[in-house]
């Protein structure tokens, strides 16, 4: 008895050490593209413990270690997505135009064999995101793609620094003003809901600083929302704000400087080219779409170039997927800068790996392949610029968590037993007339007399 | 009985009434208990010969028990029948203690659908309209002999802790005993826990989980400040502005004090860790309720001392597909594909977790209570059953119903086993509970006798055997202002039984079926469950049948009401 509560309590004790989510793994004679470095080729990497801990020729890793014979295929640093929503459950919270206190973190879905589907395209790390629904929107969670948790907590990637998104444009106007009859209803009021909320966030912190000084002997109330807001001017979150106008953008750059704010990246900046080099100056980032765009009215004014001027004008630029079927191809979406813009392949490569990194304030531990960083790898088959190219095996933490030669038909890790089709067979099974199916979706919600919770749900997986 | 005395007995003079009352105070507790229901003629009972379950893994075989004015009076061998006493020949029956269900809503009837109260401002909703309200308890909607409760009673439950219904706050729980009387009579214990659930309104703040998640930890910051106030102003006021009270802060308050528990309903994996991950943060007493899948987070349980009530709905039992297909002479038996295969592989091992949860939970030696949240009734000794046959001892599943939620609940000096000076209650069957043909013969709650009559069953016991007049594939339509929305509605079985499964034209791949179901002449109701954005939402049909047609509507939580019609397909087996 006694033994097994020592026991019970040293391994309490030591699991948070060991982790169960980090592993060690050697892959032999790969050509390395290691984008900040250089290519290598017929080369090794050693990853103990989830960290990569030597590059070179002819590597020894200890007995038992598992190894992966790279010989022909092209290794690369894991793929990072600075815009996604797999992996949550929860993406707008649109019913207030600052909804800066929930955090899309606390809806991680483990689950979601999205999550599955993105590591199938070489993808280790993603930004899941609040919605474009409101001005100022929740937090956001960049997630590790430790595909086979269960545990939400699992999926974080500890240490990353705080996000939040922000929007322009269209979609807070048409939820809160058009929806609701409440500003923002213009795009004027959409820069009065960020000045409005920094403004009252710095009073709110003089309130508190007041009471912990003593100088006020009510404590005054506490606020998610202009708490986050003031860690906002604190430096201490990073903005993601989906935008596409270039005057806006330039609004929103004006606000942020008036209100000492540095730290932002702009999402989709679809007319990002038309302001790179105010983006270069302000120190700005941008993540974009290769060539989508026409969507909608703000989103005509577009082109495919827009990640190659960006990058030429000096600003971190990323290509990002915003959905769950994208996040699949995007070392495609990646080379496509090539053909539109002439990037080489490491500025390319840099689009979905280093760039995506710095853009989440993680580039020091990923996005590329150095010693020390961790062992977020992909794996692919040709190179991965190429048409051709298809990935083989992810690599997260130096744990393989997707095997081309090892993957099952079914890949979902929760399955309804009372589920009466295999997913991919739905369509056949609704041809037969007998089949009474069962279940009744989110059709009801989509539709509340509301438009905005119509407009919302149209919304949930797209931009 | 006092209104009796001074409306109909006016003559009687104030000495008469003296002497009366103090006649009265003198009366066991079970006669005035015992005078709302005339028929009975005694409050003793006298089981001759009964196998006593006394506690899980305790029985006394062919004993003696006596009950006696809403108490357990004696257990024993030899013992002498009171004169007063009603004899039960209990040759070959057992007595167990009354069951205990650790968190639902019976007694408490779904309210009326009305349309919302408009709120001008979505983000900033009114409490009670955004489902905060956890000043409230059972009080404000508990309904008298409610047929919830005779349905908990016939299947051996002798008290529930109840909840309040509503949405992310609801209100506190209280015992209620399942006698049908006012709620005072009832109330055994008050304020036990503080519901707080993932469910939303969804149109305004809080709407979906993460809004959710962020609102309990502001309420609870909160009210930590304003308690903190309080008791600063208490102690010395002088300079300070006076605080006020804000009802909600103020009734989450013993909350932050660890002197309430909550008890959260956790039905999926997620949701129990997302209510863990709150816990954690806060440092607040909580109980999960309504666990369905928690066996992937029991270290997380077991580290953070948390006790969860398992829900007691279980998926349906998977039929064997060979058979199936082989009476089916029409279809052309189908090579199954390699991801149907593994889809089939991996539905029977999700049912065999689903299932064996309570018995992981066993093995892992975290005790755990039942709770009947959202599951039929009559389906509740079945599945226990089931949950014995895929593993779980008899004894942990007695223990479940019994022992621990009167420990979990703090009522365990006057619950939860059969000892003398306990309360009465007392689930007497045919058979071993957990043999298959076991059957309920009384339910004795407070001491007050419940005959059990078992409803007449067709013979298979297979709800595919019998046939309704509505039994059939119905096509509806919803109406939602300038959209609907079109589905397929399937009902089988017997009216008394019927089962009800829903699919929009949309999304056919998420299945979801009707429970609830009430059955009055032509007007069917029942409720659905669906997940959406993480936070679950309940949808309320009343449907009325005419002929080949049905018209009606659905209301969906508090986003308002909409009309449904629909037409008869086809009938079953055509």
């Amino acid at each position: 008895m006694n033994t097994r509560i020592i026991y019970t309590t040293l391994l309490c004790f030591l699991l948070p050490f060991i982790g169960f989510n980090q592993g060690s793994i050697l892959i032999k004679n790969g050509t390395i593209l290691t984008v900040t470095k250089g290519t290598l080729q017929n080369a090794d990497i050693f990853m103990e413990n989830g960290k990569i801990t030597d590059i070179g020729k002819n590597l020894k890793a200890p007995v038992g270690t598992k190894t992966v014979d790279a010989t022909g295929m092209f290794v690369m640093p894991g793929i990072i997505d600075a815009h996604s929503h797999i992996a949550i459950d929860a993406v707008n919270e649109a019913t207030s135009p600052n909804t800066a206190d929930v955090n899309v973190g606390d809806a991680l879905n483990p689950l979601d064999v999205a999550i599955y589907r993105a590591l199938a395209g070489g993808v280790t790390i993603s930004h899941a995101m609040h919605g474009s629904a409101n001005a100022i929107g929740g937090q956001c969670e960049t997630i590790k793609h430790r595909y086979g948790v269960v545990n939400p907590e699992e999926l974080r990637m500890v240490g990353a620094p705080r996000t939040i998104k922000f929007a322009l444009g269209e979609n807070p106007v048409r939820v809160h003003g058009e929806g609701n009859k409440i500003s923002p209803a213009t795009r004027m009021g959409v820069e009065q809901v960020f000045r409005q909320a920094f403004s009252e966030a710095k009073l709110y912190m003089k309130a508190w600083d007041e009471y912990k000084k003593g100088l006020i002997l009510n404590s005054p109330m506490y606020n998610r929302r202009l708490e986050t807001i003031a860690d906002i001017l604190k430096g201490n979150i990073i903005i993601h704000c989906h935008s596409y106008r270039a005057d806006e953008i330039l609004m929103l750059m004006n606000v942020l400087k008036d209100f000492g704010i540095e730290k932002i990246c702009f999402q989709h900046v679809n007319e990002g080219f038309k302001v790179a080099p105010e983006l270069a100056a302000f120190g700005a980032s941008a993540s974009v779409f290769s060539d989508w765009w026409a969507y909608k009215f703000e989103v005509y004014y577009s082109t495919a170039y827009n990640a190659a001027i960006l990058t030429r004008n000096g600003v971190v630029t990323s290509i990002n997927s915003d959905s769950d079927e994208l996040i699949r191809h995007l070392y495609l979406e990646a080379a496509k800068t090539q053909r539109y813009g002439d990037l080489n392949d490491d500025e390319a490569l840099a689009l979905i790996t280093i760039n995506p990194a710095k853009q989440l304030g993680i580039d020091h531990r990923v996005g590329s392949i150095e010693i020390g960083k961790e062992g977020d790898i992909a794996i692919f088959d040709k190179h991965p610029l190429s048409v051709y190219t298809i990935p083989q095996m992810t690599i997260v933490d130096g744990i393989i968590r997707f095997d081309i030669n090892n993957d099952a038909p079914d890949m979902r890790l929760d399955v309804n037993p009372e589920d009466k089709f295999a997913s991919d067979y739905l369509e056949e099974a609704l041809l037969k007339e007998d089949n009474c199916l069962q279940g009744v979706s989110e059709w009801l919600l989509q539709s509340d007399h509301a438009s905005y919770l119509r407009f919302i749900y149209s919304q949930r997986h797209s931009h | 009985m006092r209104i009796q005395f001074t409306s109909k007995h006016s003559f009687f003079s104030d000495k008469h009434i003296f002497i009366l009352l103090l006649w009265m105070l003198y009366l066991p507790l079970g006669f005035s208990q015992n005078s709302d229901t005339p028929k009975e003629v005694t409050n003793t009972y006298y089981f001759k010969n009964i196998n006593v379950v006394v506690k899980p893994g305790q029985v006394l075989e062919s004993h003696q028990l006596i009950l006696k004015n809403g108490l357990i009076d004696a257990v024993g061998k030899n013992l002498t029948v009171p004169a007063e006493a009603m004899v039960i020949v209990a040759d070959s029956l057992f007595a167990y203690p009354g069951f205990i269900d650790a968190f639902s809503h019976t007694g408490i009837p779904k309210t009326e659908n009305k349309d919302q109260q408009k709120v001008n401002d979505p983000g900033n909703p009114p409490d009670d309209i955004a489902g905060i309200t956890p000043q409230k308890s059972v009080a404000e909607t508990y309904k008298t002999a409610d047929k919830s409760i005779g349905d908990m009673r016939s299947v051996g439950f002798t008290m529930s802790n109840v909840s309040p219904r509503g949405l992310m706050l609801p209100g506190k729980t209280s015992l209620l005993l399942h006698l049908d009387e006012d709620l005072d009579k009832v109330s055994f214990k008050k304020d036990v826990a503080m519901t707080a659930q993932f469910t939303t309104n969804r149109s305004v703040y809080p709407s979906t989980v993460i809004g959710v998640m962020s609102k309990f930890r502001d309420l609870y910051k909160n009210s930590e400040i304003l308690g903190a106030s309080h008791e600063k102003y208490m102690m010395n006021p002088s300079g300070l502005q006076r605080p006020v009270y804000k009802k909600e802060e103020w009734a989450l308050f013993p909350v932050t004090q660890k002197k309430l528990p909550v008890f959260f309903v956790a039905s999926s994996s997620n949701q129990v860790f997302r209510a863990l991950e709150l816990k954690k943060e806060l440092g607040f007493s909580m109980v999960l309720v309504d666990v369905k899948q928690a066996w992937a987070a029991l270290p997380e349980l077991k580290k953070h001392g948390v006790l969860t009530a398992l829900s007691l709905e279980l998926p349906e039992e998977i039929k064997d597909k060979g058979k199936e297909e082989s009476k089916d002479s029409t279809s052309v038996k189908k090579q199954l594909s390699a991801e149907e295969m593994d889809f089939e592989k991996k539905k029977v091992q999700s049912y065999k977790q689903h299932v064996g949860q309570a018995a992981e939970f066993e093995k892992a030696g975290l005790p755990f209570s039942f709770s009947a949240l959202n599951v039929k009734p009559q389906d509740i000794p079945k599945n226990i059953r089931r949950m014995v046959k895929e593993g779980l001892s008899e004894k942990a599943a007695l223990e479940a119903l019994t022992t621990n939620p009167a420990t979990l609940l703090g009522v365990s000096s006057s619950m939860g086993t059969i000892e003398k000076g306990k309360v009465a209650n007392i689930v007497v069957t045919e058979k071993n509970f957990f043999d298959d043909k076991s059957k309920i013969k009384y339910v004795f709650v407070d001491g007050k006798m419940f005959e059990i009559i078992a409803p007449k069953s067709d013979k298979k016991g297979n709800e595919e055997a019998g046939k309704g007049p509505l039994s059939g594939i119905w096509s509806f339509t919803v109406e939602m202002g300038a959209q609907s929305q079109k589905g397929t509605m399937t009902i089988s079985g017997k009216p008394e039984k019927y089962t009800i499964s829903l699919t929009s034209d949309d999304k056919p791949d998420e299945s979801e079926s009707a429970y609830d179901i009430k059955v009055q002449d032509k007007i069917v109701t029942f409720s659905l469950s669906t997940d959406a954005d993480g936070s679950s939402i309940t949808l309320d049909f009343e449907l009325n049948f005419e002929g080949n047609t049905f018209s009606g509507e659905v209301s969906a939580n508090e986003m308002g009401t909409f009309p449904v019609k629909g037409e008869k397909k086809s009938n079953p087996n055509q």
